[in-house]
């Protein structure tokens, strides 16, 4: 190994750090959140009892600047990893993963500063009034909120589900993982539907759900101007936010185009040897994951290129004299794997021109892969053995 | 709605257009009836009330009398409707012709008014939160529905992944594959409906949202299932089981247009829906007929924009993605032929004439469809022989690589061995069989039931569209019913006439084209008769399919065909009886051909008659005796047959000797004969087992009966008896081994003084003994 790893690679490594990191964070929250919501299933009241516990824990003084400087790390790494993109043609997964991240904040931005107007007012955010306002009085934001649930749960669930499916010993706990994906939003959208149920008859003056011991009873505590003045400004504050955030995310691609404008593109030839041989030219700029899908390669990627899960290790039969070496967090990739000299990842192989021959280590169907063995971690030395 | 139905219909067929297949209970479903009045089809569901009501009216004795006299006028009208006159005929569809452009002249008025009829309705129909929950209510069964699939797709990624990667060669595979494959995908499918379709029923909907919903549903339901069949035939994501022979990006090209198409025509179907549901829900439904008519209009207007675009776009890129150079001036003859076929189509929707747009519906993708499945057969089984050619190859290649390196061993060892010694022998190769099609035979009859099927379900289709029944038809005694009757009789006929045919054909053909005539010197096996036989064969089936066929046509013009049968069923039972004994003799051939008794060539005993075959006809053989005489045997005569002429014969030989002779010698001697007559260059390879002594047989008065025995191919032992004989007696001479011979030993006492004379007196008494008959047997008088 070099002796100083370049600089961005561990600037790399800590940005999918923290973006792992801060995404958990806030699945965990959201996680929280739903489950509150599913409790709706019961009754309105259920949902107000547990709020504290499922919801207020979240929002307390401290928490709620962790969920803050989580959700601000997580989209700064998150315009950094769209400017690093080497090319827009990615796998689905990707793909939703990606509008869904950036519909998130303008149509997170409402709820969230909507829900801050209650406190100066003197009121308390209790399902009651949150609900009656989503379904009776502002329908179209209680729409906004459904499509709000999906796509987060969308981008969150992507997120988790490829850091888990990339660790060892996933294939148990991606097993149960499933479910969860489906059961949280469904029970949490049933308990958002049913909650409306009770709630909904009481707009037009029937019997629906009354708080029993309700701490909105006394009404806001400041003047209707005021008040007027305070939901403008959430109103106003989060369609700038909205906006901002989308304007961000334009000038990270506008940023991005830039760069590859800027890149000179050499050509590469690569063969892939295998039952089926198939051979292309790519152009250098990409990595071989990426050229191997643009040119409908199959090709086993777990972690879909983020350098993580070792599956799309390919083997240089030819042409590596001419090969980057691999920088600190591949090398250790290779090593959890005990790969051999001529082992390379896929997804972090820049090639940049000349002749490259290569063979998948792992078959596009995973069918030589045992992903639930355990490997000795750095128990072998890189080239011992493969 | 008449003219909704029927540009569903439209629409519809386009998607059966598109997945290149008809979706038969659609078609079923989509069938137009006759076209008299504009009746509203689309009615609200009836409520359980309503049935009961209705029930309960059912009952009652008055109501009933009244539907009976109300249904025996109708009746009448049928009646009278039938026998309407050819001109009155026209009158009527003129008339309709006439309302339909009047119909068309209203709504092209109307359409700048469209969205504004519609929101109004829209708006008195639901109230704002209504349509925003309902929304919601909409989300949260998708999310339901999608997530489960995605849930059922998750747990068989793997068995997907696998099935989708893994090589596969042979069409069969691929088939079996693609098959597993849909059947998963299918799997998610359903799933998801019924995910979707469990959650929409637990949400309490407002009623036209409700039909709205499940409208949508349905479609996408219908278009997910259609992708599905595209994945399956194309699959334009995973090569390894595509069953069409194009390359992936015309395959996604195609699928991707196939998308567009399904889902533009879809959308279009599913809006006209909407508009009848709303005008379904609305009493005074005058204005907005002529609304829901212009919105059709538009909406089927818009499909053919968009089904000719994808024709344009299609017809230009495919050429260019494909590998295989396309003939352009083909390429724009079905590209025309498609597009004027859409505005044709298009055409007869718009002047309502239902009939004829769906008979060219049919008629047109008829005529690219028999080509494409022609076309696509004929690459299935290429594939296969290819894959089983390669497979050949291979091992063939496998074969001739082991047999090299043994080769170079051995070559190896000998000049080590011996560098001296040139042993220059040389070894053949293993001869590598030549390679058959197995499918040969099969092709053409595929491709002739597969044409079958789908020009019976054409006519079929064609049937119905016309309001025939072609299971009633025999009741239908009108001119035009007859006519149709005979045709569609007689088509049948032909084309199972056809099928028969040429499945016939293709296997005579085959093994007339697979015999290999004897090598000269060779006797013929029985295929050789055979091949006398089968063209004779061929023919008598043509005539009988011939006749066959003749008869149903006859039948199904309503010729009496019984006196005909019958008269023919007397001579045949005629001909019969006269030809007892031909037919006895011909029958008893193909048994005698079957049985492989005789051949062309052999030596055979048919009771008393021996010789050669000399040959074979239908009804008798001809033997030729090796002195010249020719027996005519008709088979019906023979009982049982002997051929000397099998495998091998044996031939025993005898020598008689003195007793006096050395038993040991002479087993030596015959065995130096016998190796002397297998080194013979002529005849020794025909000598299975060559000459040996079988020792003392028998003792005889006077002598020792030696036996000796050889075996050879049939034949040859005449030869080979010869010259055993000969070299026998040669060696016994030489080597002092008397034959014997008879002699008379008269003893007598005291013989030592015996005069001369009457030495010859006991002589000539002795004589009497000489003389008398005794020895070995002749040989048979007519060995050659």
């Amino acid at each position: 190994m070099s002796e100083a790893p370049p600089e961005p690679v561990n600037l790399t490594g800590v940005r999918r750090g923290l973006m792992i990191g801060s995404g958990l964070v806030m699945f965990a929250f959201i996680t929280c959140h739903l489950a509150n919501l599913a409790l709706g299933l019961h009754s309105v009241a259920l949902m107000d009892d547990w709020r504290w516990a499922l919801s207020g824990l979240w929002t307390g003084p401290v928490m709620r600047i962790v969920l803050g400087i989580a959700l601000l790390v997580h989209f700064i790494s998150a315009l950094l990893s769209i400017y690093l993109r080497n090319t827009l043609r990615i796998p689905a997964y990707d793909m939703a993963q990606l509008v869904a991240g950036i519909l998130i904040v303008p149509l997170l931005a409402p709820h969230v500063f909507g829900i801050m107007t209650y406190h100066p007012m003197g009121l308390v955010p209790t399902y009651d009034v949150v609900l009656r306002f989503f379904w009776n009085l502002s329908p179209v934001d209680g729409l906004r909120q459904v499509v709000l649930l999906v796509v987060v749960w969308l981008h969150g669930t992507i997120g988790v589900y490829t850091w888990l499916r990339s660790r060892d010993g996933s294939a148990r706990t991606i097993r149960v993982f499933y479910p969860f994906v489906v059961i949280v939003p469904v029970i949490a959208l049933l308990g958002y539907v049913e909650a409306g149920r009770q709630v909904i008859p009481l707009a037009d003056g029937g019997t629906g759900y009354v708080m029993a011991d309700d701490p909105n009873a006394a009404g806001q505590n400041v003047s209707p101007e005021l008040a007027n003045e305070i939901i403008a400004a959430a109103k106003r504050n989060g369609w700038v936010t909205g906006q901002v955030s989308l304007v961000l995310v334009a000038l990270a691609f506008a940023a991005r185009a830039v760069r590859i404008a800027a890149q000179k593109n050499g050509q590469v030839q690569v063969n892939y040897l295998g039952r089926r041989n198939a051979a292309f030219a790519g152009q250098s700029g990409l990595t071989l994951l990426e050229m191997a899908r643009l040119n409908d390669i199959p090709h086993a990627n777990v972690c879909r290129g983020r350098g993580r899960c070792g599956t799309c290790r390919v083997r240089v039969l030819n042409g590596a004299d001419k090969l980057p070496p691999p920088d600190a967090r591949e090398q250790k990739v290779l090593d959890h794997w005990n790969a051999g000299p001529t082992e390379r990842l896929a997804c972090q192989l820049l090639p940049q021109d000349g002749y490259l021959e290569v063979e998948r280590v792992v078959q596009p169907d995973y069918s030589d892969l045992d992903y639930s063995e355990t490997r000795a971690k750095g128990g072998l030395a890189a080239g011992e053995t493969s | 709605m008449i003219l909704l139905a029927a540009g569903i219909r439209r629409l519809l067929l386009c998607l059966a257009v598109c997945a290149g297949l008809f979706v038969a209970p659609a078609i079923a479903q989509m069938m137009p009836v006759p076209q008299t009045a504009e009746t509203p089809t689309e009615v609200a569901e009836a409520s359980p009330n309503d049935i009961r009501e209705l029930m309960r009216l059912l009952a009652d004795p008055q109501i009933q009398n009244w539907l009976q006299e109300a249904a025996s006028p109708s009746e009448e009208a049928v009646a009278n409707a039938a026998k309407q006159s050819f001109r009155q005929n026209v009158e009527t569809r003129l008339a309709a012709f006439g309302d339909r452009v009047q119909a068309l002249g209203l709504a092209w008025q109307i359409i700048p008014r469209i969205p504004e009829v519609l929101g109004a309705h829209w708006e008195s129909q639901l109230s704002p939160a209504q349509k925003v929950r309902s929304l919601t209510y909409l989300l949260t069964f998708l999310v339901i529905g999608f997530g489960l699939e995605w849930l059922y797709r998750r747990y068989l990624n793997m068995v997907l992944l696998r099935i989708e990667l893994a090589p596969k060669e042979a069409p069969l595979q691929k088939l079996a594959g693609a098959a597993s494959r849909a059947a998963i995908i299918s799997g998610g499918l359903l799933v998801f409906a019924i995910g979707s379709i469990g959650t929409f029923e637990m949400f309490d909907w407002p009623p036209l949202v409700q039909s709205v919903v499940l409208d949508f549903l349905t479609l996408v339901l219908v278009v997910r299932a259609v992708l599905t069949l595209s994945l399956f035939v194309q699959a334009p994501f995973a090569p390894e089981l595509r069953l069409v022979p194009y390359g992936t990006p015309v395959a996604k090209h195609l699928h991707r247009l196939l998308c567009v198409l399904s889902v533009s025509v879809g959308l279009a179907v599913v809006l006209s829906f909407v508009l009848a549901r709303m005008s379904a829900f609305q009493d005074m439904a005058a204005d907005l007929q002529a609304v829901v008519l212009a919105q059709s209009v538009m909406l089927a207007g818009l499909v053919l924009l968009v089904t000719w675009g994808c024709i344009w776009v299609g017809f230009r890129r495919v050429p260019r993605l494909t590998e295989s150079p396309c003939d352009p001036a083909v390429t724009r003859f079905w590209r025309n032929y498609a597009l004027v076929w859409v505005g044709a189509v298009f055409g007869c929707w718009l002047v309502g004439a239902f009939s004829l747009m769906w008979s060219l519906v049919i008629v047109g993708l008829l005529v690219p469809g028999l080509r494409l499945l022609a076309a696509w057969i004929d690459h299935f089984f290429d594939q296969s022989t290819a894959a089983l050619h390669e497979e050949h190859e291979a091992e063939a290649a496998a074969e001739l690589a082991a047999f090299e390196a043994a080769e170079a061993a051995r070559q190896a060892e000998a000049a080590q061995e011996a560098e001296t010694e040139e042993s220059a022998l040389v070894v053949e190769p293993p001869a590598v069989p030549e390679f058959h099609d197995p499918y040969a035979t099969t092709r053409p009859i595929v491709k002739r039931a597969a044409r079958f099927v789908l020009l019976i379900a054409a006519v079929l289709a064609l049937a119905s569209v016309w309001g025939v029944n072609i299971l009633s038809l025999s009741e239908d005694r009108s001119m035009a019913g007859r006519a149709l009757e005979v045709l569609v009789d007689s088509f049948v006929a032909l084309l199972f006439a056809d099928l028969v045919w040429t499945w016939a054909k293709t296997v005579i053909d085959k093994r007339i084209a697979d015999y290999e005539p004897p090598v000269d010197g060779q006797a013929p096996g029985p295929e050789a008769r055979m091949i006398t036989l089968l063209p004779l064969l061929r023919t008598m089936l043509m005539v009988t399919l011939l006749a066959m066929v003749g008869l149903s046509v006859l039948t199904a013009l309503g010729v009496n065909i019984a006196p005909l049968l019958a008269g023919a069923g007397i001579l045949g039972i005629a001909i019969g009886f006269g030809t007892q004994s031909l037919v006895r003799d011909i029958v008893a051939g193909i048994f005698f051909l079957i049985d492989d008794a005789f051949r062309l060539g052999e030596y055979i005993e048919v009771g008393d008659l021996v010789g050669t075959v000399e040959s074979i006809s239908i009804r008798s053989m001809r033997i030729r005796h090796h002195r010249g005489k020719v027996h005519t045997v008709p088979y019906g005569e023979l009982k049982s047959l002997t051929n000397h002429s099998r495998d091998w014969v044996i031939m025993k030989l005898e020598f008689r000797v003195p007793f006096d002779t050395d038993l040991m010698l002479v087993k030596k001697l015959i065995k130096k004969v016998g190796a002397e007559l297998k080194a013979n260059e002529h005849y020794g390879p025909s000598i299975l087992s060559t000459l040996k002594s079988q020792g003392v047989r028998r003792m005889e008065e006077f002598n020792m009966v030696v036996g000796v025995k050889f075996m050879t191919k049939p034949g040859e032992q005449w030869l080979v008896r010869r010259d055993a004989y000969q070299k026998v007696r040669d060696i016994f001479e030489a080597n002092g081994i008397r034959m014997a011979e008879r002699n008379v030993k008269v003893e007598i006492a005291g013989g030592d003084q015996l005069d001369p004379d009457t030495q010859k007196a006991v002589a000539g008494a002795a004589q009497d003994a000489i003389d008398k008959p005794s020895g070995p047997p002749k040989p048979a008088p007519d060995e050659p």
